[in-house]
């Protein structure tokens, strides 16, 4: 049994609308050097770039953009934009875009202040110590990137998803401005929200922290009161404001209340973990390339029918913030009604509720669900254990 | 739809957590420490728990005990001059409010030039304070987790703050298992300032959307367990409850500031030096009345999370079981809800309300206007309590 949890966050969060015209003195605040932007061509052409550049400018910042990072990025992104970025000077790192940008960001701080290359640092806790000023804003509202401790990127000759996770990568100042996310599309909005959605209930169902089976110092610990606190705050933010920003993007009140959804369920995942639903999207991603979030939608309602018995209270609780009238019910019933409440919501926007719709052969499902046992990290987080075939009859159910 | 910002340090909780402030203090570059205690600490035992880790990290260490309860200047110069000279750059505080508070002071000492005096107010640390760890031992004014450093003007009677992100914690440390040898009078006053810091975040004009669930679950945490771990002060579970409602409020408290009942607190604490939190509670059951009229969606909220039972009931009768609830969790506690209690002279009244006017900084975060004759009311109210 563990006694000790402990909560880390992004050193200052800034929150709100235009939150982004303060860039300028903020990074002068923090470096006398270049400042590296980190982004990706799609946010140059919304023109996104142009609104922090300008915040820049204004208070005479000097910056080098590297605007070439790609969706789930390779490691060799990361090699290139360290390359870019080793002989420019730069005192700090501005991470722009969807988890994407931010996470090559972590990246390329980690070689920046301390050489070699990503591999060096895969894993948990392999960052020797700080690293250079990191800001993170985010322009989807769904990863959390900007508060969590990991940076993912893919590695294409193995063909799966690696990361580096460590406290030490949490961004100093995550940057939320909920207005660079009005233009987001419909179908970005809705996939990115339902990650959100995820990361809050997963967080919400893992393990309670006093029995996380694991040694030592660990980055998911499982639930506790803060986690649960912030956890709940997102889930019901989320459910109610998703459909709203899909369908209205530009209604600011429902890109608002996403952002801070968004926010709120990376305090908490980064802290109590995420679960099952996140384990298997790994291996599906790599034979799939869907969008993170459409993965963790397909599979958000299955995985929680499958924890359910083991978490009663607690998905009854999901089933109240996300608006069901558990009034008459029993405990099982009240809880079933949270998978049906996610059913709807993952209708409503629009994402695609089967693997058989992304194209997986059912073939492979059998290979999927042994790789999943590979990322133990996140399933020892999931509240009912898992086996191979437990995990295969979810993916069935998925299929 | 306002902007907001949010911080808080890395947080350990946990019974036997500080087990872990050796390599803790190590992953943050400490080689040489100054710990940083009051007597209290040294005889309740708590002092090897923050060695041994210490030792065992191969960290060396000294020890300042000298701390006062409500500190003033004297401490403050004493502990900055020993590290000077001793060649102290790292900081554990161990204590209660006091002790973790003059660290924060000394911290920023140590890198910033000038009289403290020169950093009164909000803002106005230029550079970052120079690394501390801190260990809570009271179940209260959670100032492991805030900005915040207070401490008395014996010159001129007032109670003075600095207040700047640059002298917060790098890594806190709440061990419910430090807090078991808690007197019960000091659980009562420690535990029921926690839950004024909720309250009141919880109502703060700087409020946030981050703030309201932390604070909300602080205020439930307190609100069944305060009693308990007064009056039944071995049992575990209420002193665990009591160490994480605390340092939420702390968390709220840093990013949504107190208000009104903090005001009113600070002249009475320096006129009649009792301590910050029998100071607030004195105040707090009858500011909390008189401002209820603008605020009784979020009295209404805050009965609910107190276990009150709301459902059926209007706005206003729902708010209304909140004010019970408060003065039952008081007197549950053996706390005094009025002025009465410490003698306050009838005559010192408009002095006080004068001084608790002069507190903008407080009284703009409470979101109800308070005139110099609406405080002096609601002092007089706390007279006849």
């Amino acid at each position: 049994m563990r006694n000790v949890w402990n909560f880390s966050t992004a050193g200052k969060i800034i929150f709100g609308n235009d939150a982004v015209q303060g860039l300028g003195k903020l990074m002068q605040s923090l470096s006398e050097k270049t400042a590296l932007v980190v982004t990706d061509p799609g946010i140059k052409a919304a023109g996104i770039l142009e609104t922090a550049l300008s915040s820049l400018k204004q208070e005479g910042v000097s910056y080098a953009v590297y605007d070439q990072c790609e969706p789930e990025p390779r490691v060799e992104k990361a090699v290139e934009a360290y390359d870019f970025a080793k002989n420019q000077n730069c005192g700090a790192i501005i991470g722009l875009g969807g988890g994407s940008s931010i996470d090559l960001a972590k990246a390329v701080a980690v070689l920046l202040t301390y050489g070699g290359s990503p591999k060096d640092y895969f894993g948990e806790f392999k960052v020797p110590g700080p690293v250079l000023p990191l800001v993170a804003i985010p322009t989807t509202s769904g990863t959390g990137t900007e508060v969590t401790p990991a940076a993912v990127l893919t590695d294409l000759q193995a063909n799966l998803k690696i990361g580096i996770s460590d406290n030490y990568i949490r961004p100093m100042i995550a940057l939320v401005d909920p207005m660079l996310t009005v233009k987001m599309p419909p179908a970005v909005t809705a996939s990115t929200g339902i990650d959100a959605l995820t990361h809050a209930i997963e967080a919400y169902t893992a393990i309670g922290f006093e029995y996380l089976l694991a040694e030592g110092e660990a980055l998911y610990q499982g639930t506790n009161d803060l986690t649960d606190a912030l956890a709940e705050k997102a889930i019901k933010l989320v459910s109610d404001n998703l459909r709203l920003a899909v369908d209205q993007g530009q209604n600011v009140k429902a890109r608002y209340n996403m952002a801070l959804g968004s926010v709120l369920a990376g305090m908490a995942f980064s802290n109590a973990g995420v679960g099952a639903a996140h384990a298997i999207a790994y291996p599906v991603g790599a034979a799939t390339h869907a969008p993170h979030g459409v993965l963790c939608g397909l599979l958000l309602p299955h995985v929680m029918e499958y924890n359910v018995p083991v978490a009663l209270d607690r998905f009854v609780k999901v089933a109240e913030l996300m608006g069901e009238n558990v009034r008459g019910l029993n405990q099982f019933e009240a809880a079933m009604l949270s998978v049906k409440a996610v059913k709807r919501l993952i209708r409503d926007v629009k994402i695609t509720a089967t693997l058989r719709g992304l194209g997986v052969n059912e073939a492979q499902l059998p290979d999927m669900a042994e790789k999943t046992l590979e990322v133990g990290r996140l399933l020892r987080n999931n509240p009912r254990r898992l086996t191979a075939a437990d995990i295969e009859g979810i993916l069935r159910n998925a299929y | 739809m306002k902007s907001f910002v949010f911080r808080t340090p890395e947080l350990n909780f946990g019974n036997g957590s500080v087990k872990g402030i050796g390599i803790k203090a190590k992953q943050l570059g400490a080689s040489r420490v100054l710990i940083v205690t009051d007597k209290g600490v040294v005889s309740a035992g708590i002092l090897p728990k923050i060695e041994q880790p210490l030792k065992d990290a191969g960290i060396e260490f000294e020890v300042y005990s000298e701390v006062q309860p409500e500190p003033n200047l004297d401490s403050l110069h004493e502990i900055v001059k020993i590290a000077k000279e001793g060649d102290f750059s790292f900081f554990i505080g161990v204590g209660g409010g006091s002790a973790m508070d003059v660290t924060k002071l000394a911290s920023l000492m140590m890198t910033n030039e000038g009289e403290v005096s020169d950093f009164l107010g909000v803002e106005k640390v230029p550079n970052p304070a120079a690394p501390v760890i801190l260990v809570a031992t009271t179940s209260g004014t959670g100032s492991e987790v805030t900005k915040f450093a207070l401490f008395g003007d014996d010159a001129i009677k007032r109670k003075t703050a600095v207040s700047s992100p640059n002298i917060m914690a790098r890594a806190a440390f709440v061990d419910p298992e430090l807090t078991i040898s808690m007197p019960g009078h000091v659980t009562a006053a420690t535990g029921i300032d926690a839950f004024i810091h909720a309250v009141e975040a919880y109502i703060a004009v700087n409020r946030n959307p981050a703030t309201d669930p932390i604070a909300l679950e602080a205020i439930r945490l307190i609100a069944a367990n305060l009693i308990p771990a007064v009056k039944n002060g071995s049992k575990l579970e209420a002193r665990y409850n009591m160490a994480l409602g605390s340092v939420l409020a702390g968390i709220v408290l840093n990013n949504a500031g107190a208000g009104a009942v903090h005001a009113l607190a600070y002249p009475v604490a320096m006129e009649y030096h009792v301590s910050h939190g029998i100071s607030n509670v004195v105040n707090f059951v009858h500011t909390m009345e008189y401002i209820a009229p603008a605020l009784l969606e979020r009295y209404a909220n805050m009965a609910e999370a107190m276990g009150e039972k709301v459902g059926g009931l209007s706005q206003y009768d729902s708010a209304m079981a909140f004010l019970k609830a408060i003065r039952r969790l008081c007197l549950g506690a053996s706390l005094p809800v009025g002025l009465k209690s410490i003698g306050v002279d009838p005559k010192l009244v408009p002095a006080l309300a004068e001084t608790a006017f002069t507190d903008t900084r407080l009284l703009g975060n409470t979101p109800y206007v308070l005139t110099a004759k609406d405080i002096q009311a609601i002092y007089s109210n706390a007279l006849n309590d």
